[in-house]
């Protein structure tokens, strides 16, 4: 299982965050907002003076590249409990596999 | 009164502004329940009570102090109110994708430069992706 965390915080500020956290995960920058745009979850002009940013969002992938999960909420201060992601793991490890997606994303 | 009710509401101010800026592991005072609730009630009963109480001060006996305490609880409680009960919260928006559908493909650097790659053709493990608004 890998664990991304994702914003558009360039490298060297992603790397002090890490460095700050003392984090084994890996972040991943998308400074152009690339797949937050395919995801459809990018908050412009967001009013904490950042820019366009992340809405905040947690998505489970299969190996096959299947979502299997998400999370999303309403506000920013509420985050996908880790019962609850720990759960959705568990169930992935119950059904690994399904053999391909049943849609292509809307982009 | 007055002071009980100071106590209450700056009380609770005081436990929000000793955990600004904090990531999750470095919140006190049970806060991180608290913050992460879609609307922390337990704060904001504590606000409204405690400036409930400032109001029935002022009408027991007006005097010059409790009109400025009170001034300052009401200031507080409804900047705080406005930001867990409206400021906090986002605009309208779907996911795009769902569960049984395809994760895009991407190419994207990590905080040390290398590049990430996904998309069909490439051998995944299982992964959790956390999007997050960024370093403040």
């Amino acid at each position: 299982m890998s664990l991304y965390a994702v914003s558009v915080d360039p490298p060297e500020t992603s790397k002090g965050l890490k460095d700050r956290l003392k984090s084994r995960i890996t972040f991943l920058c998308d400074s152009e907002s690339v797949l937050l745009d395919k995801l459809n979850i990018r908050h412009r002009g967001s009013p904490g003076g950042k820019g366009d940013i992340a809405f905040p969002t947690a998505v489970l992938v299969d190996a096959q590249g299947v979502v299997r999960w998400t999370f999303q909420s309403d506000t920013y201060r509420q985050r996908a409990q880790p019962e609850e992601i720990f759960r959705a793991i568990d169930r992935l490890r119950q059904e690994p596999e399904r053999t391909k997606p049943s849609r292509e994303p809307a982009l | 009164m007055i002071w009980l009710s100071a106590l209450v509401v700056f009380g609770t101010v005081g436990v929000i502004l000793a955990n600004l800026g904090a990531v999750d592991s470095e919140l006190r005072l049970g806060f991180q329940q608290m913050i992460h609730a879609r609307i922390p009630w337990l704060l904001l009963a504590l606000l409204w009570g405690g400036s409930a109480l400032g109001i029935a001060a002022i009408l027991r006996k007006r005097t010059g102090y409790k009109f400025a305490v009170l001034g300052l609880e009401l200031a507080f409680t409804g900047l705080i109110s406005f930001y867990f009960l409206s400021f906090s919260f986002l605009p309208a928006h779907e996911l795009a994708v769902g569960v049984g559908d395809a994760f895009p493909d991407y190419a994207l650097l990590d905080q040390d430069g290398r590049l990430h790659q996904a998309d069909a053709s490439t051998q995944r493990e299982p992964a959790l992706y956390i999007f997050y608004r960024g370093d403040w």
